[in-house]
Parts: structure tokens; sequence; C-alpha cells
């Protein structure tokens, strides 16, 4: 998919654990490794109203676009 | 409450389904001597009763699975698309069958009456509409498993 979740790029900014992150958010932990890595296919704006303000960020930090097939950097 | 009472229709429903599934191995096995004992012919057409019968028995096995994920409240994955489907395959199989059947009651034995081939010729219809509702039905079941999947992995 085109959209790419830097979830665990950020958590290890805020120095976050899965666990601590998923209480917080009041979601499972197998919701939150959905999201991690990439096997989602949407996002609640709830949610991400949540990720943003736990971990004191913006979604573009959380979410990025990157065309099919392309590597990453 | 409401779904105790589902649970009890699908046991009595799996019940039934098993019981037919007996009955027709048992008719299956004892085909030729329940046939000397109701003086009935065994011929050809008779003979028919067995490709029938084996996919009718593979269809009612397919039934049990689909009720036994009905009672573990998981009715929309992807099993249950490729069961339907199954189906539309035994479905089809008993129509050529039976078709043939009233091809060789027409035109290789005249003992049998036309009231009989009429009921053989609506039951041909009747598996051919069957096959139709099983394919209508694996189509809203895999749009139903996507929809599930879709929700499932909306966090």
């Amino acid at each position: 998919m085109a959209i790419i979740v830097n979830l665990d790029v950020m958590m290890a900014k805020r120095k976050i654990s899965s666990n601590e992150l998923a209480n917080k958010l009041g979601i499972t932990q197998a919701n939150l490794s959905i999201l991690k890595t990439n096997k989602g296919k949407a996002i609640r704006f709830t949610t991400l109203d949540k990720i943003c303000e736990v971990l004191k960020c913006s979604p573009g930090d959380i979410l990025e676009y990157k065309k099919d097939g392309e590597k990453n950097e | 409450m409401k779904n105790s009472r589902l649970q009890n229709v699908g046991n009595i429903v799996s019940i039934f389904l098993y019981v037919f599934a007996v009955i027709g191995i048992l008719v299956m096995l004892f085909l030729y001597p329940l046939t000397k004992i109701f003086g009935i012919h065994y011929d050809l057409f008779i003979i028919m009763i067995y490709p029938c019968g084996i996919s009718f028995i593979y269809l009612i096995y397919q039934f049990i699975k689909l009720f036994e994920t009905l009672k573990i409240n998981d009715p929309f994955c992807y099993e249950n698309v490729t069961r339907f489907k199954k189906s539309m395959y035994c479905a089809n199989i008993i129509t050529i069958f039976v078709i043939i059947a009233l091809f060789i009651s027409i035109f290789k034995y005249n003992y049998y009456s036309l009231q009989l081939k009429v009921a053989i010729a609506f039951i041909a219809f009747l598996f051919f509409c069957f096959s139709v509702c099983f394919y209508i039905l694996s189509c809203l079941f895999n749009k139903a498993h996507k929809y599930k999947e879709e929700n499932d992995l909306t966090i």
C-alpha cells in the first residue's frame, strides 16, 4: 500500500513501549501491531487523534505517502 | 436469549442434516436390495442415483460445516465462500445427471410414467435454481467477508 505508518519510529523517538502506548490509546496490543506492521486497512480519526495526543506529534509524522515499489531511503 | 435460541435452531438443523446424510449413505449402500424389495427395475436410470447421491451427500456435508461456523459466530469467513461454490458445483452435477436420467427414462425405457418424467424434469429445474442461488450466496458471502475484513482491520 502507498501509505506507510511510521508508528514504530515515533515510538522509538518518544521512548514508549507498545504495551504502554496500547494502554494509553485504549486499543489492544494486537490492533497496535496491525497498525505498526502496515496491515491495517484504515485508521479512525479518533485513534489518530489519540496517537497524536499521546506521542505529541502530527498525523504527518506518523503517516507517509510512498509510491508502490519505492524503496525506503 | 436470542443467541441461545439461534444455537438451538442451529443444533436441530445440524441433527437433521446428519440424519439426512446417514439416510443418504444407507440408501446408496443398499440401493440394489431396496430395488429388489420394492420391485423396481435396477436399470441405468436407477444407477444415476449414485452420482446424484454422492453429490447430494457432499452438499449436506458442506451445509453441516457451514452451520458449525454459524455456531462459533464466524459465518462470514472465506471458507464459507468456497463452501457455497462447492455446493453450486454439486447442484450443477445433480442437475446434469438428473437431465441424463430424464433422457434415459424417455428414450431407453418406456415403463416409466409421464408423471415421473415430469417430476424428474422439475427436480432438474429445481437443482439448477439451487445452483444459481448458491452462486449468488457465494458472491454475497465474498463481499461480506471483504467488508468484515476491512472492518476488522480498521483501528
